[in-house]
């Protein structure tokens, strides 16, 4: 699980201010690992973060703008994409689909495993060496 | 109504300002500390360093210089004003999200590789958990 940190949604500098969290938007990817880190910090958040560029490749490419929850399988499929944050923001929806992936990604393991049993390369289960075809991309 | 407006006078009686005018003048004191070179409690545009857009936003009033009455909420209400419910809005005007299709349930998600706040020179690699586990994902910010 990963919080991405991505653009700022009511920065004081934006077209809509808040009054939650007196920052300017980031301009460049220092300043923006700096409000990361002031986010993670003053909002207590457990879980690890990646930290968007100010290019918001990312962000743009999942709508993430200002917050959303997405779900990915262990085949790198979607598998829950969230409504627009925050009024979409449904973190019951997500937690369901968290716990289905991972009973997904066991039973494929287990398939995986039960598979190919006696072939020599056989990786410890749940671990696959390599991705399937027409899986590598190099971006 | 009555009831309403007893409570909202109540509320300005509180404390040396208005409730919502005190994270104002906070984030005025801020903005003024950093880039007021000249001390004239007025940030001219020659003293922004942060872009012409993020100027025109904090200026609200837009006299060409950002100052106190940018941050009167009783001459310029807040964009969001306080203690109501959502109204109805429009679609953000936010630079943030134009992507031309979001990935949807069965898309391959788009793989990125990002930086890991406080491990310096740590990446995560979405795809390097394909084949392993599935990953949940909160796209989000502080503000």
């Amino acid at each position: 699980m990963f919080l991405v940190y991505i653009r700022e949604a009511h920065a004081l500098d934006s077209p809509m201010p808040g009054n939650h969290g007196l920052v300017e938007d980031p301009i460049d990817d220092g300043e923006r690992a700096e409000v990361a880190h002031t986010c993670v910090d003053e909002l207590d958040l457990p879980m690890p973060a990646l930290i968007d560029g100010v290019d918001d490749k990312v962000g743009k490419a999942y709508g993430g703008w200002p917050d959303r929850l997405y779900v990915i399988g262990s085949d790198g499929k979607v598998v829950y994409a969230g409504a627009q944050g925050p009024r979409g923001f449904d973190p019951d929806a997500w937690e369901k689909a968290i716990v289905a992936a991972k009973a997904a990604a066991k039973a494929a393991a287990k398939a995986a495993a039960t598979a190919k049993p006696g072939d020599q390369t056989q990786q410890p289960a749940g671990k696959e060496p390599a991705p399937g075809p027409g899986l590598p991309r190099k971006d | 109504m009555t009831v309403l407006r007893c409570a909202f006078l109540s509320l300005l009686c509180l404390g040396p300002l208005p409730a919502q005018q005190r994270p104002a003048r906070e984030a005025l004191q801020k903005l003024l500390q950093q880039y007021d070179k000249d001390h004239d409690g007025r940030i001219q545009k020659a003293e922004y360093p942060r872009g012409d857009a993020a100027f025109r936003n904090l200026d609200r009033d837009g006299n060409g210089v950002i100052d106190a009455t940018d941050f009167d909420p009783a001459r310029a209400p807040p964009a969001r004003p306080p203690a109501r419910p959502p109204a109805p809005r429009v679609s953000p005007p936010a630079a943030g999200n134009r992507a031309a299709k979001l990935p949807q349930p069965g898309d391959l998600a788009p793989d990125f590789e990002l930086p890991m706040l406080g491990m310096k020179g740590t990446t995560v690699k979405l795809s390097s958990f394909r084949g392993d586990r599935p990953v949940a994902l909160i796209f989000g910010s502080y503000t």
